[in-house]
């Protein structure tokens, strides 16, 4: 399911698919009806798959975490969708900042989209994630999956937990 | 041969009455890794069947000795999520030749029918009765009659017809895959190509 990240966890009956198959969703991840995503406190965060693994989402990320730390209860797993983006990274300046910013760069791969290499989520941990799926285990066996775009995965990683990145945006004033 | 040929199969059935059952479920991804298409049955539902440390859980219907046959009946949106052919070779793999649902993601279907499993879709009253023949009677038996394109509740009688792609079928029916099936019209194709320009 998907929901704006400054509204609550919707109650049971107010979604389609079922109320059980809701509810069992809920307990795998923790979640109770009601919550508030703000603040809820994540471990790893994975910028890269297909879904958003380009130039431009690298650029959105680097955008916010500039001149900003890394959190250092955060794993991050930074993995460009190609060479080609990689090399972008690179020439324009990007992997500088993120380096500054504490963050490393992987190779291009499926990584923990899929945790077919050694980028698994341990049970229990709650990753942001900019890929597109977020089934039981996906990212490891018992892993928690929060599918998010590259400037919330950017926000989480810099603070630890979810966060509205909009607050750590300067907004332009009209 | 690509797979055993498919024409009528009288079974009993394995019940999943669970919805949305993803391709993450049926073979989690970590286990795709092979050079072959055997062996993927022993990792089918890995992550619901075996604790962390490889001992069997108990209460999964496959560790459950009450339970089994060729056929397994899942719930509504079985096969959904990621596009891995594996998932269906886990299930031939390990002893399906029948999953029974109310609704399949569609790519998951076809690559059952490429690959020698009958997804047989049904209504979901069909689903529930068939649900219930298999709680009132755990060795309650079902046939899968390819030819006629129906599912009978052996029991009851109770019967209901199902969709099939034509070539598909008779695909099924011979035990083809598609390659086999180009194989099988070779002299055909070399006849109809003798006559045209390259």
């Amino acid at each position: 399911m998907g929901i704006g990240i400054s509204n609550g966890i919707p109650q049971a009956d107010a979604v389609e698919g079922g109320v059980a198959t809701y509810k069992k969703s809920l307990q795998y991840m923790n979640f109770s009806e009601g919550d508030s995503m703000m603040g809820k406190p994540i471990d790893f965060v994975f910028l890269g798959s297909c879904t958003n693994g380009r130039i431009e989402d690298f650029r959105l990320f680097t955008s916010l975490v500039k001149g900003r730390s890394k959190a250092p209860n955060v794993t991050a797993w930074l993995v460009p969708g190609s060479h080609q983006v990689e090399k972008a990274i690179k020439d324009e300046g990007l992997l500088a900042s993120l380096n500054e910013a504490g963050f490393e760069l992987r190779e291009p791969y499926c990584s923990a989209c899929l945790a077919m290499n050694d980028d698994k989520v341990p049970a229990g941990k709650y990753a942001v994630s900019t890929s597109n799926r977020n089934f039981e285990g996906r990212q490891g066996p018992g892993s928690r999956t929060l599918l998010a775009s590259p400037l919330v995965a950017a926000a989480a990683a810099v603070t630890g937990k979810v966060t509205d990145p909009r607050e750590l945006m300067e907004l332009e004033t009209a | 041969m690509a797979y055993d040929k498919f024409n009528t199969l009288k079974s009993s059935a394995v019940p999943l009455p669970i919805e949305n059952v993803d391709t993450d479920q049926i073979i989690p991804a970590r286990f795709l890794k092979a050079t072959e298409r055997k062996g993927f049955g022993d990792n089918l539902f890995r992550d619901w069947r075996y604790n962390s440390d490889g001992t069997e859980k108990k209460d999964f219907v496959l560790n459950n000795p009450t339970y089994s046959g060729k056929i397994l009946v899942g719930g509504k949106n079985f096969g959904s999520g990621s596009s891995r052919e594996h998932a269906a070779w886990a299930v031939y793999d390990y002893g399906f030749r029948v999953v029974v649902s109310s609704f399949f993601a569609d790519i998951f279907r076809n690559n059952c029918l490429n690959i020698g499993v009958l997804p047989v879709q049904v209504s979901a009253e069909f689903l529930d009765k068939i649900l219930k023949a298999i709680e009132a009677d755990p060795k309650a038996t079902f046939e899968v009659s390819l030819p006629e394109q129906t599912i009978t509740i052996e029991g009851s009688g109770e019967s209901e017809p199902f969709d099939i792609n034509v070539y598909k079928k008779a695909n099924m029916l011979n035990g083809f895959d598609d390659i086999d099936y180009l194989l099988n019209i070779s002299e055909e194709i070399k006849e109809f190509a003798s006559d045209r320009p390259l």
